[in-house]
C-alpha cells in the first residue's frame, strides 16, 4: 500500500494516492449511510422520537379530552409525589425488582448446579426453557386458574389437608404480588438456568482441581473459585431480569385483573391505568418518565459493574 | 494430609477422590430434580387436563382430575376459535411476526454491515444512537405512539403495527450482528471488492451466508417476541381484524366472559402452538440465540 | 432465498397493506365497546347504511377502558368516528364540552312528533336541554329472581317492602339458596349494591354523592355500609371473586340478581326462559318512608359533528337509528330495548318491567356510574370492590375514608 509506494514514488504521486484513498473512504462512508439509513430512520422515528414526545407531554395538562396545548410545568411530577398511589406502586415495583433479580437466580443456580453433569441434560434444559417461549399473556391466563379460589393450588392443599381451602391468592393484599412473582420465576427460571449452565461450562477446570487437591470443600470451592468466575454471567442474567422486573405488565394485567387494587401493583401498570383507563395522559407520561429514569439508572449501574468485574477477571 | 506426591497413600487417596468425583451422579441426585421438575410441570398438566373437559364437567370435577373423554376438545377449540376470532388474530399476528421479524433482521444486518465492513465515520456513535432505542421501557412509547398514530390515521391498521414491530426489533439484532460480522475475516470482502463487486453484492453474497446461524436465531427470537406481544397491539391495533393473537386471548378474560375456564385454556393452548412448534423444531437455533445475547 | 428479494417482497406487501388500510378508512364507522351486542349493532348499522346510501361498518373495541382511551385520543387528534357508543350523565357532559358531538335536536323533534320517542327520553341524552345522542339501550335496574327458587322457599309473591325482602332472604337460605348473586367482577359491578343501598335509604343523598354534596364517609353512607355488611354477615351474597357474573344465577345456586334488565338476553342464551324460569320485581326502598325509585340506564349512540356537517346524507342514517326498524332489529338479535315506543319489547321481561315502571311511577335516577366524574370513577369502584372482598366494619371505615379522600381531592383540584 502507501508505505511501499512511498519508497518508490515522488511526493506528488503520493499526495494523489492519499487523496484518492480519502475519496474512496468518503465514498464508502456514503454507501455505509445507505446501509444504516433504514435502521436509523426506523429507530429514530418509532423509538427515539416518542421518548422525546413523552417527556414533553409530561409537562402539559392533557387530561381526557383537553389540555394538550396547556403548559403545566412540574405540576404532574408534584402530583406524583403527593399521591399515595404512586408510593404504593413504587414500593411494589421495588419488591418486583428485588424478587426478579434474586429469586430466578437462586432457583436457577441450584438447578444448574444439580443438572450440571446429569444425563438427559438437553431434555431438562428444553423442558425448563419452554415457558420462556410462551407469551406472558398465555402464562398469566393459565396461572390465573392455578391461583383461583377453586384452582389448582387450593385443590392440592385441600387434598393434602383434607379440608376445603379457598384462599384468594390473587385477591388478598399480602399475597397478590408474591403470587405473580412466583409465576414470573416459573417463566424465567429456564432461560436463567441455561445461561448459568453456559457460564459454568466456561469455568476452567484446573483451579478447581488444584483446590480439591489442596483439600478444599465444595462450599469453599464454590465461594472462592466458581462464584467469582460466574459473576459476569450472573450480572448478564441480572441485567436481563431487572428490566423485566421494572416493566412487567402482561402478567400483572392478566392475573390480577379482578384485584381491586391492581393499579398500584407496579409502576408499569400504574402508568397504563392512569393513561388509558383514567385518561390522565400527561400524568401517565410523567410516570413513564420516572420509570424510564429508574430503569436506565439501574441498568447503567449494572453494566458498569459488569465491565468492572470482567476487567478484574482478566 | 500434606501434598506429597511421593507418598503412595496420598496418591491413592487422590485417585480415589478423582474416581469418586468423575463418576456420574448417582440416583440420589436425580430424585430432587425429578420432584422439582414435576412441581414445575403441574401447570402444563392442568392445561392438558382442562382442554378436554366441558364447562359443566370443569365446574363439577376437581381441577386436577382427568377428563372423562377426549371429545370435548373439538368443541372447546371451535368455541375459542370463533368467540375470540382467533383465525383473524392468528393471521394478523403471523403476518406481523413473519414480516416485521424478517424485515427487522434484514435492516439490522444492513446496518451492521455498514458499521463494520465499510469505513463509516463515527460508527460507534451511530451504533449508540440506535442502541438507545432499547434502553427505554416500552411504557415511554405508548402514549406518544397512540396519539401520533391517531393523527396519521394508521391506528388499527396492519401498516401501523408492521412499522412499529420492525422498529422495536431492530436494536437487539443489530447488537448481535455487529459482533458477529466483526468476526468474519476481512479477506473475503477485500477479495470481492478487488474483483469489482459493489458493496451490495459483497453484503448479499459474501457476508450474509457466513452469518446464517445468527440470522436465523435472531429471526426466531424476534418472531417469538412479536407473536407474544400484548402491550403494543392492545393500544395501537385493537380492532378485530388487526389485533394480535394475545389481545384476542385477553379479550376472553374480559367482563362479558361467560365462557368456562376450559375454553379460555384451550384458547391459550391454540395461541401458543406456533411458538412452541418453532421451539421444538428449531431448538438448536433458539439456544444459539441465547448465547448471542450474552456476548 | 435472496435477501434482496425478501426485502422487495416485504416492501410490496407493506405498500399493499397501506393501500388497503387507506381504503378501509374511507368507510364510515360505528364504534362500540359493547361486544355482546355486536349482532344487533351490525343490524342497526346495515339499516342505517341502506337509509343513507353510505356504508357504515361496526368496529369493536373492548374492554371499555380501552375504548375510552381510543375515543379520547381520537377527539384530541380530530379524528372522531362518525358514530360511536357512549354513556350519558357526566360522561356525556365531558364529551359535549369538547364540541365533538353533533346536536341532534331536529332529529329528536321529528322522532317525538312521529311518536317514536318521548320528551322524557330525550332528557336522558340531553346536555343543557339539547340532545346529543340517539338511544341505543334504555334499561331499568330491577331484581331478577329464579321462579323455582321462590317456589321452593315458599314465597308466593315478590316482596314489596324491605322487611319482606329480608324475610324472603332467610326463607331462601333455609331452602338452600344463596339469596343474591353479587359478583365484584368487570371493574364496575361493585358499585351496584353500594348505590342501591344509598338510594334506598336516602335518594337525595344518593344524588348528592356525585355532586360533592354528600360525603362518602357521611352518616348516609355509613348507614348503607352498615346494612351491606350486615347482609354479608347473614350470608346473603355469593362469593364476589367469581369472574363469571351470571354463573351462580344460571346454575340455580343464587336466587336473585340485581342488574339491568338488558341482562335478560344473556340469561336467555344460557338456557333460562324469560318470564318462565325467571321474572323481575322492583327493589323496594330500604326505609319505608322513602318513595320508590328506580335506576335507569340509558346508553346513547353519539354522532360526530364533523362527520354530520361534512356529509348531510348521514342525517338519514340518524333518522333511521330512531326508527322502529332498528329498535326491532336490536330486540330480535340481542334482546336489547332502545326505548322506541313503537318498537316491540324484545321479551316478556322487558315488557313487564316497562309496565311495572309505568304503574309504580317511581322516581327515575341516573346511574351512579354515569353521574360520577370519570376521573375518580375507577378508583371509587375499586374501593367498593375491596369492601366486598372483606366486608368487615373496620374495612368499611377504611374504605369510606379513602373514598371521601379521593372525592375531596378531585373536587378540590377543579
Amino acid at each position: 500500500m502507501a508505505t511501499t509506494a512511498s519508497l518508490l514514488l515522488s511526493p506528488d504521486i503520493l499526495k494523489d494516492a492519499r487523496r484518492r484513498e480519502r475519496r474512496v473512504a468518503w465514498r464508502q462512508t456514503r454507501t455505509a449511510w445507505l446501509f444504516i439509513a433504514p435502521a436509523v430512520v426506523m429507530v429514530g422515528v418509532f423509538l427515539l422520537l416518542p421518548v422525546l414526545v413523552n417527556v414533553i407531554l409530561s409537562f402539559t395538562k392533557w387530561q381526557k379530552f383537553t389540555g394538550l396545548d396547556k403548559f403545566a410545568g412540574f405540576s404532574n411530577y408534584q402530583r406524583l409525589f403527593a399521591v399515595p398511589y404512586f408510593s404504593e406502586a413504587l414500593y411494589n415495583t421495588a419488591f418486583w425488582v428485588v424478587g426478579a433479580i434474586v429469586l430466578p437466580l437462586a432457583v436457577a443456580l441450584t438447578l444448574a448446579l444439580l443438572l450440571r453433569n446429569i444425563a438427559f441434560q438437553e431434555t431438562f434444559k428444553s423442558l425448563y426453557f419452554l415457558p420462556k417461549v410462551l407469551a406472558p399473556t398465555a402464562v398469566g391466563a393459565v396461572w390465573y386458574y392455578v391461583y383461583a379460589p377453586h384452582g389448582v393450588i387450593n385443590s392440592i392443599v385441600a387434598g393434602v389437608t383434607g379440608h376445603p381451602f379457598d384462599f384468594g391468592w390473587i385477591y388478598d393484599d399480602n399475597t397478590v404480588t408474591p403470587s405473580v412473582i412466583v409465576t414470573f420465576v416459573w417463566q424465567t427460571v429456564g432461560i436463567t438456568m441455561v445461561l448459568l449452565l453456559l457460564g459454568l461450562a466456561a469455568i476452567p477446570k484446573d483451579p478447581i482441581e488444584a483446590a480439591r487437591v489442596d483439600g478444599a470443600s465444595s462450599g469453599q470451592i464454590f465461594r472462592h473459585i466458581v462464584w467469582p468466575l460466574l459473576l459476569p454471567t450472573v450480572l448478564v442474567v441480572t441485567i436481563l431480569n431487572v428490566a423485566a422486573g421494572f416493566t412487567t405488565f402482561d402478567l400483572l394485567w392478566v392475573m390480577a385483573s379482578d384485584y381491586p387494587g391492581k393499579r398500584t401493583l407496579s409502576l408499569a401498570v400504574y402508568m397504563y391505568y392512569e393513561s388509558f383507563s383514567n385518561g390522565g395522559w400527561a400524568y401517565g407520561s410523567a410516570i413513564a418518565v420516572v420509570l424510564g429514569i429508574m430503569v436506565i439508572a439501574v441498568s447503567a449501574a449494572l453494566a458498569w459493574l459488569q465491565s468492572r468485574v470482567e476487567k478484574s477477571i482478566r | 494430609m500434606p501434598v506429597d506426591l511421593s507418598n503412595p497413600a496420598f496418591v491413592q487417596k487422590l485417585i480415589a477422590e478423582e474416581r469418586h468425583r468423575t463418576r456420574p451422579p448417582g440416583r440420589w441426585i436425580l430424585l430432587p430434580i425429578i420432584l422439582v421438575t414435576i412441581a414445575y410441570l403441574i401447570p402444563f398438566y392442568y392445561l392438558f387436563v382442562t382442554v378436554f373437559k366441558t364447562t359443566p364437567e370443569y365446574a363439577q370435577k376437581g381441577v386436577l382430575e382427568l377428563p372423562s373423554s377426549l371429545a370435548p376438545f373439538i368443541d372447546n377449540v371451535v368455541q375459542a376459535w370463533t368467540i375470540a376470532h382467533l383465525d383473524q388474530a392468528g393471521f394478523s399476528s403471523f403476518t406481523y411476526a413473519l414480516c416485521s421479524g424478517a424485515l427487522a433482521v434484514a435492516i439490522a444486518a444492513a446496518a451492521a454491515f455498514g458499521m463494520t465492513r465499510l469505513n463509516l465515520i463515527g460508527a460507534n456513535g451511530w451504533f449508540m444512537v440506535i442502541f438507545t432505542g432499547t434502553l427505554f421501557p416500552f411504557q415511554m412509547y405508548l402514549v406518544p405512539l397512540l396519539f401520533g398514530y391517531q393523527r396519521l390515521g394508521i391506528i388499527n391498521t396492519w401498516l401501523g403495527m408492521l412499522l412499529l414491530y420492525t422498529a422495536v426489533c431492530i436494536p437487539f439484532p443489530l447488537l448481535v450482528l455487529r459482533n458477529s460480522f466483526s468476526g468474519i475475516s476481512r479477506e473475503i470482502d477485500e477479495a470481492a471488492r478487488i474483483e469489482g463487486a459493489s458493496e451490495w453484492r459483497v453484503f448479499i453474497s459474501m457476508i450474509l451466508p457466513n452469518a446464517r446461524g445468527p440470522l436465523i436465531a435472531l429471526f426466531l427470537l424476534q418472531f417469538t417476541f412479536i407473536w407474544n406481544d400484548l402491550l403494543f397491539s392492545s393500544i395501537l391495533a385493537n380492532g378485530i381484524g388487526v389485533r394480535s393473537v394475545m389481545v384476542a386471548l385477553q379479550s376472553l378474560q374480559g367482563t362479558y366472559s361467560t365462557l368456562g375456564p376450559n375454553v379460555v385454556i384451550t384458547a391459550t393452548l391454540i395461541s401458543s402452538v406456533p411458538t412452541v412448534l418453532l421451539f421444538i423444531i428449531l431448538r438448536k437455533y433458539f439456544m444459539a440465540g441465547l448465547q448471542l445475547g450474552t456476548k | 432465498m435472496s435477501f434482496f428479494k425478501t426485502m422487495t417482497a416485504a416492501g410490496l406487501a407493506a405498500a399493499t397493506l397501506f393501500s388497503v388500510g387507506i381504503a378501509m378508512a374511507a368507510d364510515l364507522s360505528l364504534y362500540s365497546d359493547k361486544t355482546p351486542w355486536d349482532a344487533g349493532m351490525t343490524a342497526a348499522a346495515d339499516i342505517a347504511s341502506k337509509a343513507s346510501g353510505q356504508t357504515i361498518k361496526l368496529q369493536d373495541i373492548t374492554p371499555s377502558d380501552k375504548y375510552q382511551a381510543f375515543m379520547q385520543t381520537s377527539i384530541a387528534s380530530n379524528n372522531v368516528p362518525a358514530f360511536f357508543t357512549w354513556w350519558n350523565g357526566q360522561q356525556l357532559n365531558d364529551l359535549v364540552a369538547t364540541g365533538a358531538a353533533a346536536d341532534l335536536s331536529t332529529y329528536w323533534d321529528q322522532a317525538i312528533k312521529d311518536g317514536n320517542f318521548s320528551a322524557g327520553q330525550k332528557d336522558l341524552v340531553s346536555v343543557n336541554g339539547k340532545p346529543y345522542g340517539v338511544l341505543l339501550n334504555v334499561a331499568n335496574w330491577v331484581v331478577f329472581y329464579n321462579t323455582k327458587a321462590f317456589e321452593k322457599a315458599g314465597i308466593a309473591a315478590p316482596p314489596k317492602t324491605w322487611d319482606e325482602l329480608m324475610a324472603d332472604c332467610d326463607k331462601l337460605k333455609a331452602a338452600g339458596y344463596v339469596p343474591f348473586n353479587a359478583p365484584a367482577s368487570g371493574g364496575w359491578m361493585p358499585f351496584i349494591w353500594f348505590s342501591q343501598l344509598v338510594l334506598g335509604t336516602n335518594p337525595d343523598a344518593f344524588v348528592g354523592l356525585t355532586s360533592n354534596k354528600t360525603p362518602y364517609n357521611g352518616p348516609e353512607v355509613h348507614k348503607a355500609f352498615q346494612i351491606w355488611g350486615d347482609m354479608y354477615k347473614k350470608g346473603y351474597f355469593t362469593d364476589p371473586r367469581e369472574q363469571d357474573d351470571s354463573k351462580f344465577f344460571a346454575n340455580n345456586s343464587a336466587a336473585m340478581f340485581l342488574i339491568g334488565d338488558w341482562h335478560s338476553g344473556q340469561f336467555a342464551t344460557m338456557g333460562m326462559k324469560p318470564g318462565v324460569d325467571f321474572k323481575t320485581f322492583l327493589m323496594p326502598s330500604v326505609t319505608p318512608d322513602v318513595p320508590q325509585s328506580v335506576i335507569v340506564e340509558a346508553s346513547p349512540i353519539v354522532v360526530s359533528k364533523a362527520a354530520l356537517d361534512a356529509n348531510p346524507d348521514l342525517g338519514k342514517a340518524v333518522a333511521a337509528l330512531m326508527s322502529p326498524d332498528v329498535s326491532n332489529a336490536l330486540g330480535s338479535t340481542v334482546q336489547v330495548y332502545n326505548g322506541n315506543l313503537k318498537g316491540t319489547p324484545p321479551n316478556d321481561i322487558i315488557k313487564a318491567d316497562n309496565e311495572l315502571v309505568a304503574a309504580a311511577k317511581p322516581r327515575a335516577l341516573v346511574r351512579w356510574w354515569e353521574a360520577v366524574p370519570s376521573q375518580i370513577q375507577g378508583d371509587l369502584v375499586a374501593q367498593m370492590g375491596s369492601f366486598m372482598l372483606n366486608p368487615s366494619p373496620d374495612n368499611a371505615e377504611k374504605v369510606m375514608t379513602q373514598m371521601q379522600q379521593i372525592n375531596a381531592d378531585y373536587w378540590a383540584s377543579k
